[in-house]
């Protein structure tokens, strides 16, 4: 499996390093989930950040979860707003 | 068989302490402190995580450099007119635009010495021609554009005393824009137009050598475009286009060495792409961890910073800074 899966809060500098970005495949999105490399370092770095770590369904379900409530909310807009931004989109997490 | 002794011309050394990374890359050395075989290495750039915006915002002016740069208004929805300074750690929040808030802004200048100018106020097509002078410590209005409009670009790498903006949607144009303003400390000027019409065209270098990457001909995604002009202080040029089209990317660096991260590409993705200019042709590096469209941006090709955007949730505060080369001191491990 290429990647893995976690829940984690970015607590700004030093949540994730270049050589952590060098070392392992990293990829944030909505709900703080986190698609991280699975090797030893991207292990290693869900330990550090204190990551909870999900299936990919768990992860995919609270990215999808938070789409739907700001489609909700764009829905919800006026059409000023609609015109000048794009309606959220589901896409499949890495 | 090579020996390191015969390859360096001296045994591995003891130290206490790891060496100065950039300095140490090549050799290898026995940590004393932490008993163990240590080597340095020179990787590819690439991002790190910053300090986070008190604000989550997208479409702000900004400028600056990666240890000192700035963020000032932006949305959606024309929330902001905060003003906020980055040291290389951490956001603060200062004195608010005077004119407003407006998002689809751009700017210019450094931490002490900045231009804000144009952007919407709403309804979006309420464009504006507002520009607003930074001293440090709060904005003052100073001499209007004489082009409204909003969602442009500019030269960010300029002084607040010589910039340059282009392109955008104006509301008096009806539509894109080719027009280009410079600023000279005081008032504008009308330059030589852009060759093609476009919004979310970001720009970086300075007022008398500058790009305008990438953007949207039909204000649209379906209109992503990957033309790249290059503005030599009389006329602009195509130049190498980017490998993927996108609009609102966040840029850094100068017109001989420079970035172009995040944005919005065609099928709908918030980029991740970061993609690096030579002064001829765009080579695709490093991802950041978070795509975005309209983030801050600003800095150099080698020590560059992307802060705030907006995503298909909600606007971010997050703040990546980008190095290359990326130095690391790894330990020998035997297994």
């Amino acid at each position: 499996m290429a990647n893995t899966y976690c829940t984690a809060t970015n607590t700004g500098k030093g949540f994730f390093t270049h050589e952590d970005r060098n070392d392992f495949y990293l990829s944030g999105h909505a709900g703080d989930v986190w698609v991280v490399g699975n090797n030893a370092a991207g292990v290693s770095w869900i330990n550090r950040v204190t990551g909870t770590g999900k299936t990919k369904p768990e992860a995919q379900a609270i990215v999808d979860g938070k789409i739907d409530e700001a489609i909700v909310a764009y829905d919800a807009e006026t059409a000023e707003y609609k015109a000048d931004h794009s309606r959220p989109e589901k896409y499949i997490l890495p | 068989m090579a020996t390191y002794k015969g390859i360096k011309g001296v045994k591995v050394q003891s130290k206490a302490s790891d060496p100065t990374t950039s300095e140490a890359v090549g050799t290898v050395w026995y940590n004393t402190a932490t008993t163990g075989l240590k080597y340095a290495i020179e990787g590819a750039g690439a991002w790190a995580s910053g300090g986070a915006l008190n604000t989550a915002r997208g479409g702000g002016a900004s400028g600056g450099i990666q240890s000192a740069c700035w963020f000032a208004g932006g949305g959606p929805g024309v929330t902001g007119a905060d003003m906020e300074t980055y040291n290389g750690s951490t956001w603060t929040e200062l004195g608010n635009l005077v004119s407003g808030a407006r998002d689809n802004l751009e700017g210019f200048g450094t931490t002490t010495a900045a231009i804000a100018c144009g952007g919407y106020s709403n309804p979006p097509t309420s464009g504006r021609d507002s520009t607003e002078s930074w001293n440090g410590s709060s904005w003052s209005e100073t001499n209007n554009l004489l082009t409204v409009r909003y969602n442009f670009g500019s030269a960010i790498g300029s002084p607040s005393t010589a910039g340059l903006v282009f392109g955008g949607i104006s509301p008096s144009h009806g539509t894109e824009t080719i027009n280009n303003e410079s600023w000279n400390g005081t008032s504008w000027t009308e330059e030589n137009n852009m060759l093609t019409a476009r919004a979310a065209a970001t720009g970086t270098g300075i007022s008398t050598a500058a790009l305008a990457v990438s953007g949207t001909t039909t204000s649209a995604l379906a209109g992503v475009t990957p033309i790249v002009e290059e503005w030599n202080g009389t006329s602009w040029t195509e130049t190498g286009d980017v490998n993927t089209a996108r609009m609102g990317v966040g840029t850094a660096g100068t017109t001989a060495l420079a970035l172009a991260f995040g944005g919005r590409q065609n099928p709908p993705v918030y980029s991740a792409l970061t993609e690096k200019f030579d002064g001829t042709s765009w080579t695709e590096v490093a991802d950041l961890a978070t795509g975005r469209i309209n983030p801050g941006g600003c800095g150099s090709e080698l020590a560059g910073i992307c802060y705030g955007g907006d995503s298909s949730t909600a606007p971010q505060s997050v703040t990546e800074e980008w190095n290359d080369p990326v130095y690391a001191i790894k330990t020998v491990t035997v297994s």
